[in-house]
């Protein structure tokens, strides 16, 4: 077990490594040069040449490389051309926020996902089985950039502005700006109510998703005859279906949590950027756009590493929900 | 009860499903079928592919709900009862599966599905005695008592049939439904645990409702036999003498395709082979008259064969037969 986890995240390196590497130089075919960003406008050309040099930008490409992958293995990310302070410390700000709103998404999403998806199957062809699977069709088809603009555009304008109503919710930001002069307890309810757009815009199109594989895949299990045999035994039908149904059943589910997490952290960058929420994917969308190159490359990284974890996660969820399944 | 009386009776049973894609058709799974297991025999249910034993089967252990129908158990009306008596009687009639590999739940051990068991029905006591019952079940079934923690896919096809019939007797059942229990599994198992079957029915003195389509298996294991086709029993009587007499055109064509078997008349003089040709017709949109008049290859079907519902005919052995143009001595009528 041990040595299959080493195996994998050993395996993970050269992955994360080619990543890197293809945003390195995809990322030198955009128009635009870091150097502007660091001087004010109207800089004498001669400044602008020395600052070039000082930022290495004049070295041939590969020179740059080598560079960045030295520090790299010292565990260097490098300094951010644009928030003028360590990548290390901008990603640390950005990363607990995004890790926050994925999560939370990602739970939520499940749990919807798996409740639909139970009880469509529980009375498949029947008109809460049609409705639902109406409704998950619509979230499943929908950019979930549509779905965050739309969002904002009824729970935060027109109940606030238009309609007037009591409950509204933030369209950006994770905290108000008077938010230091709260309560605590009136603090936790500033964050959630900012949570809860962004998040929501996220797992509706995820739970869409998994009710829809959730009920496939129920369906297909109730079928077999060891649910016909827990019948027979005597079993409540509740028990039968929580417990020998539904378990098996999530078992092909569980594979979609590694499928969902690309889905989910590329979701990231719009949502975030959307609701100016301040994690990894407005950070990446930032840098690119100021052509801050060791943020984007940091982030990149950051990524395909989370990708390779929650992939190795949903492995090893996988061996531990299905008894077949043994890693060596 | 006396010894005499059934330990089953079914009664004019109807079981039927909502046919696939739009619109209110049905399939007519089983359609009127009657017959008794008496305490202590193996009643064989035979039949082609999709003639409704499975569901015949199923329905009796209401684990699909009959449409219409009788089915007394030990005189007691399987179908007034709640769910909460239902799982009660659980405990005396129980069903194997012929698909060994989807039988078990994966995600179960050995020792878990059969604790379950135990546990829902109250048996065995605390968990000392009832892991001395599961002992004991394995090693009824002929298995190591070891194997109690291990997972179904950790077995062949044989032992996780030995499961199966593990994990139905753990209720101590009067009643086994056999759903082909043997017929996934290779020929050399198939013995032994038709050999297991046969040694449990001696010992412990169970009743048997064997669902099969190998008619040598039928021959040799059991007492008496019906003969299914199109949701009805066509055929039914002492297996010696279904074997050495059939009567009904369904049953002599079923005969005659067994290899190795001399087809003969009624008379025991040789007979050219009857052949049913065909397929099975769909249950959904059911012919009138009798369900096998379209492949019938009796030389005197006619008009009287599709009308109406055949009669029951008395077999001189006790049995009987749905067929118009068959007299119970065998000869033709006309
Ligand atoms: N759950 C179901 N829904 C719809 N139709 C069904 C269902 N179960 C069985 N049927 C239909 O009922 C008919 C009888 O099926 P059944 O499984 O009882 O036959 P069988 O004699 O056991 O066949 P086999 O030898 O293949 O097991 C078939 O036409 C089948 O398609
Ligand atoms: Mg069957």
């Amino acid at each position: 077990m041990t040595r299959y986890l080493l195996r994998r995240l050993l395996g993970a390196i050269p992955l994360v490594l080619g990543v890197a590497t293809v945003v390195f130089f995809v990322i030198q075919l955009a128009p635009g040069d870091p150097a502007n960003l660091v001087l004010s406008p109207g800089m004498d050309e001669a400044v602008i040449e020395q600052t070039r040099e000082n930022l290495g930008l004049n070295d041939p490409l590969p020179v740059q490389y080598v560079k960045w992958l030295g520090s790299l293995a010292q565990g260097d990310l490098g300094y951010s051309l644009n928030q003028r302070r360590p990548v290390a410390a901008v990603i640390g700000d950005a990363l607990p926020n995004t890790l926050l709103l994925s999560a939370l998404a990602l739970g939520i999403a499940f749990l919807v996902g798996i409740g639909v998806g139970v009880v469509q199957a529980v009375r498949p062809y029947s008109v809460p089985d049609s409705v639902l699977s109406v409704v998950a069709l619509f979230f499943y088809s929908m950019p979930s950039f549509w779905l965050a603009l739309m969002l904002i555009l009824v729970f935060s304008y027109l109940a606030r502005n238009v309609w007037e109503l009591p409950i509204w919710f933030p369209s950006s930001g994770i905290r108000s700006s008077d938010f230091d002069l709260m309560s605590p307890g009136e603090q936790l309810v500033d964050r959630v109510r900012h949570m809860v757009l962004p998040v929501t815009a996220l797992w509706l199109v995820l739970a869409a998703g998994v009710a829809r594989y959730t009920r496939g895949s129920l369906l297909e299990v109730v079928g077999q005859d060891y649910v016909r045999t827990a019948r027979a035994k005597g079993l409540p039908e509740r028990t039968v279906i929580l417990k020998h149904a539904l378990r098996n059943a999530l078992i092909p589910v569980v594979t979609l949590l590694g499928l969902y997490l690309p889905v989910l952290f590329s979701g990231t960058v719009f949502i975030e950027t959307i609701f100016a929420w301040p994690g990894m994917g407005k950070t990446i969308f930032d840098a690119i756009g100021a052509r801050d190159y060791p943020v984007v490359m940091a982030s990149s990284l950051i990524f395909a590493g989370m990708v390779v974890v929650g992939n190795l996660i949903a492995d090893l969820l996988y061996a531990l929900v299905d008894p077949r399944i043994r890693y060596e | 009860m006396s010894a005499a009386t059934p330990l089953l009776t079914v009664r004019g049973l109807v079981t039927t499903f909502p046919a696939p894609g739009r619109g209110k058709r049905t399939v007519h799974a089983v359609n009127g079928v009657d017959f008794e297991v008496r305490r202590g025999e193996t009643l064989a249910l035979v039949g082609e592919s999709g003639s409704g034993k499975s569901t015949t089967g199923r329905s009796i252990l209401r684990l699909v709900e009959p449409a219409e129908g009788q089915v007394m158990f030990d005189g007691i009306d399987l179908r007034a009862m709640s769910a909460d008596q239902l799982r009660a009687f659980r405990r005396r009639a129980q069903f194997v599966f012929q698909d060994p590999f989807s039988a078990l739940n994966p995600r179960l051990t050995v020792r878990s599905m059969l604790d379950e068991v135990l546990r829902v029905h109250g048996l065995g006591g605390d968990a000392a005695g009832r892991q001395r019952r599961i002992e004991d079940l394995l090693e009824r079934v002929g298995m190591d008592p070891s194997v109690a923690a291990r997972y179904p896919h950790e077995f062949s096809g044989g032992q996780r049939q030995r499961l199966g019939i593990a994990r139905a007797l753990a209720v101590e059942p009067e009643l086994l439904v056999l759903d082909e229990p043997v017929s996934a599994l290779d020929v050399s198992i198939q013995a032994q645990i038709v050999n297991l079957l046969t040694r449990l029915q001696q010992d412990e003195g169970l009743t048997y409702l064997f669902i099969a389509h190998d008619l040598a298996l039928v021959e040799h294991l059991s007492d008496r036999v019906a003969v299914m086709y199109l949701g009805r029993i066509v055929e039914t009587g002492p297996t010696r003498g279904i074997f050495a007499r059939p009567l009904h055109p369904y049953t002599r064509a079923l005969l005659a395709a067994v290899p190795g078997r001399r087809p003969v008349d009624s008379e025991g003089r040789d007979l050219e082979r009857v052949r049913a040709e065909g397929e099975i017709p769909s249950p959904i949109d059911l012919p009138p008259g009798c369900v096998f008049h379209s492949r019938c290859p009796h030389p005197h079907r006619d008009d009287a064969c599709t009308r109406q519902l055949p009669a029951s005919t008395a077999r001189p052995d006790g049995g009987f037969f749905d067929c118009v143009k068959v007299s119970s001595g065998g000869g033709m009528q006309g």
